[in-house]
């Protein structure tokens, strides 16, 4: 196959950054549950992390198709995974700014219904709007009630324009202003709603978007860390998302005793075949000392 | 029993796999700055965590045992010897034995077969029914009354002296038990946001400061005539409007009348000095289980045991000796990593920060060693890594084992891969207290039968066996108290491939 074309058709899809595109809904629902990692890196920093390696791992593409046993397709996903998990964090972050926003726009909002509410009267009065168009409103308890008003009115001073402009105090901007606030009030409405109702499945859509991108970062930087072993460069294309996480602790000043573990080598060694101590075994038991500490 | 006991835990190899002993043996004081073990599902962690229960009451050191899946109970089910009968209503069919075999013959080879086990491990009918006659085992169900019911609301509804000695750690008791029933309520129980929360706090710590219980039934009133004007700067009603405080108050009355609901209001205090103190010269375990809760629940009321832990340990006099052991296993979603706050963060944080000068340990377990707060781990000197399987777990919890003991075991790749060769039932072992490497570990056989996770029913059926055990022993033993076990005492003393880590 040629490589140009494979590449191409890698590329050729572009999808938005969002964590209800299909695309990423469907790849979260076949993470297992089990194997859904918990976030604990500051998700701004790996975003961006991953972001500035995309390019370079992705220059990497023509070399990593050809990787035997590898999810070249999957790799493209780099950057959509770590936007949509950008889109995730915001999300879970929404649920927990500050309801000071709500109340002021529930306040400007209360005013403008009753402004509103003031000259439609008037209006109806003099029969240039009809009574039952505003039957509808539902007065100024609760914010849903409001934002439902608001929205009713600028709808049905809006659709009335011809008729009424210039003979009331309303002005189009006025209306187009009632709109947006309607609207912002239930937005943040529905944010509080979602992460009252179910903050927990905020939390956990954030986890998996989490796992997918992490575990898409791990693979890319696997295929990296092999094509550029010799030139030793792999960190720099695409950096650990630990890094700079550990911390070199200074070695304690004064031993007070040596260790009684007899001759036990200072820098282990690692484990090749483990050396397997003859200890009788019943047949058909387990749980005998003796078994092997490694897997075969 | 020594001044310096040691637990002797199984097994040990070098970590290249070459030729070590029989019998690691820790000091349990190693055990007072606190102890992690992480492995994957079928690692073993259970088991190891088992044996290291078993081998601190050996030790004569009271446990605590905080269970959230169902499998610690199971140390209900140690038995005074290799009777098949103690088996036998725990038997259950793994389907490739003869046909024909009836329970009573599966007991049989089932006890035949730890009897063979134990001895490989130089733990004979003398050492297992020694350690059954020196034990004592409780299982507290909160909110069910499979094993002993806990009365969670006791912080609230019953004063404690703390009020008079320790306000400030009282006043966090009291947030939780405000919290929980609050939870139980359907209501918001973040003590932050919830104006509902603030409100019973007020009314309830007004009562309690003045020397007074603070019954829920007693609370509903306040909440309907405010015995204060004000809550902080505003009146009381612009606080929370009549209306809500009504509804709230509505709300208690139906919780209260409610039988399910009694179940969390009855049965033995949170009283974790009372738990801990042995009893006719046995050492207690108390396993508090709350498998059978939600999610919220565990982490409400666990919240509530674990300011009350923080309690009793504030209230200890110092020690370097191990006075008492704190076990937590499948520590997963309760200590996670910032910026989540369930309420079981700050008493664990705070415990693993301060019981050490009290001679408390604490050991924390969990299967996903990503979801810990790394930084409340940095106190943690005894480290048991079993297998783990990802790439980042490992990297995760190399770092943590890193930052925690001070120094590196090795090469972190070497470490890696071992840590990704390891066979279910071993375990890397690295202890700061130690100046030696780390070792392998192959924990030894439990003396208590690992039935897996217990049932409520099992549990009932457990505790109600296991007090027969105790009961019997009590009446054999009325005229010599059992002394404090030390298993293999035949064995302690000179056999060469013993190692023991010490400083």
């Amino acid at each position: 196959m040629d490589t140009t074309n494979t590449v191409n058709a890698l590329l050729a899809n572009e999808q938005a950054p969002s964590i209800d595109s299909d695309q990423i809904q469907a790849d979260l629902a076949t993470l297992p549950a089990d194997s859904v990692m918990q976030v604990n890196l500051d998700i701004e920093g790996m975003v961006s992390t991953i972001a500035g390696a995309t390019p370079k791992i992705l220059a990497l593409l023509p070399d990593i198709v050809r990787l035997p046993f590898f999810d070249a397709p999957g790799l493209q996903k780099l950057e959509l995974y770590a936007f949509a998990l950008h889109d995730a964090h915001l999300r879970f972050l929404g649920g927990t700014e500050s309801p000071e926003e709500l109340r002021v726009l529930v306040e400007s909002g209360s005013a403008q219904v009753d402004n509103l509410r003031s000259d439609s009267s008037a209006l109806i009065q003099r029969k240039l709007l009809g009574a039952q168009s505003l039957a509808g409103l539902q007065g100024l308890t609760g914010y849903k009630n409001i934002a439902t008003d608001l929205g009713l009115l600028s709808t049905v001073l809006q659709a009335n324009w011809q008729t009424i402009q210039g003979k009331c105090a309303i002005t189009a901007e006025e209306l187009v202003q009632a709109q947006k606030t309607s609207r912002a009030i239930l937005r943040f409405l529905g944010l509080r709603q979602e992460e009252t109702a179910s903050p927990a499945a905020v939390a956990d859509t954030r986890s998996r978007a989490f796992t997918l991108a992490s575990r898409c970062y791990d693979q890319a930087r696997r295929a990296v860390s092999f094509l550029r072993w010799n030139q030793g460069d792999a960190d720099t294309i695409a950096p650990s998302l630990y890094a700079g996480r550990r911390r070199h602790a200074t070695p304690e000043a004064v031993d007070p005793q040596p260790a009684t573990l007899p001759n036990t080598p200072a820098t282990p060694a690692l484990p090749a075949h483990a050396v397997v101590s003859s200890a009788p075994a019943l047949p058909g038991l387990t749980g005998l000392p003796g078994s092997n500490p490694f897997m075969q | 029993m020594g001044t310096d006991p040691a637990l002797n835990l199984g097994a040990w190899r070098r970590i290249d796999g070459t030729e070590g002993g029989n019998a690691l043996r820790i000091p349990a004081r190693h055990l007072v700055t606190h102890g992690v073990v992480v492995g994957m599902t079928g690692s073993g962690k259970t088991g190891l965590l088992t044996v290291l229960v078993e081998e601190a009451l050996s030790a004569g050191v009271p446990t605590l045992v905080i269970d959230v899946k169902g499998d610690l109970p199971n140390l209900l089910l140690s038995f005074p010897g290799f009777d098949p009968a103690d088996l036998q209503p725990w038997v259950e069919a793994a389907g490739d034995e003869p046909a024909g075999s009836t329970p009573s013959d599966l007991a049989v080879q089932l006890s035949e077969g730890r009897r063979r086990i134990l001895a490989g491990w130089s733990i004979g009918e003398a050492e297992v029914a020694r350690f059954s006659a020196s034990t004592s085992v409780r299982v507290l169900t909160p909110g069910a009354t499979a094993g002993e019911s806990v009365h969670v609301l006791s912080t609230l509804e019953r004063r404690s002296s703390r009020w008079d000695t320790d306000p400030e750690s009282a006043r966090y008791a009291l947030s939780a038990a405000v919290s929980l029933v609050l939870r139980l309520l359907g209501r918001d129980p973040d003590p932050a946001r919830s104006r509902e929360h603030v409100l019973l706090s007020v009314l309830a710590e007004r009562r309690l400061s003045q020397g007074q219980n603070a019954e829920l039934s007693v609370l509903m009133n306040d909440l309907v005539e405010p015995p204060m004007t004000d809550i902080g700067a505003l009146p009381i009603d612009a606080f929370l409007a009549k209306a809500d405080r009504r509804k709230l108050a509505a709300a208690l009355n139906s919780l209260l009348a409610s039988p399910t609901f009694a179940t969390w209001r009855q049965g033995t205090s949170l009283d974790v000095g009372e738990w801990l103190t042995p009893k006719n010269g046995r050492t207690p375990v108390v396993v508090v289980s709350v498998a059978h809760l939600d999610d919220d629940e565990r982490a409400l009321v666990l919240g509530v045991l674990l300011e009350e832990v923080l309690c009793w340990v504030r209230g200890q006099s110092g020690s370097q000796r191990l006075k008492a052991l704190l076990v937590f296993d499948e520590v997963y979603g309760f200590l996670p990593p910032h910026p989540a706050n369930p309420p079981t963060k700050r008493p664990i944080v705070a415990l693993m920060k301060q019981a050490r000068a009290f001679g408390v340990g604490v050991l924390l377990a969990t299967q996903n060693p990503m979801d810990l707060d790394y930084r409340a781990l940095s106190n943690a000197g005894l480290w048991f890594l079993g297998r783990l399987q990802t790439d980042a777990d490992r990297e995760r919890v190399l770092d943590g084992l890193v930052e925690a003991t001070g120094h590196g075991a090795g090469p972190a790749g070497d470490l890696n891969h071992l840590v990704q060769r390891l066979a279910p039932h071993w375990f890397l072992v690295r202890d700061a207290h130690a100046s030696s490497a780390p070792v392998l570990l192959e924990p030894r056989q439990t003396i208590s039968f690992l039935r897996g996770p217990m049932t409520r029913n099992e549990i009932r059926r457990g505790k109600e066996q296991r007090e027969k055990v105790e009961a019997q022993a009590a009446k054999g033993t009325t005229e010599a108290a059992p002394e404090q076990v030390e298993l293999r005492k035949g064995t302690t003393e000179a056999a060469p491939e013993q190692v023991e880590l010490r400083a």
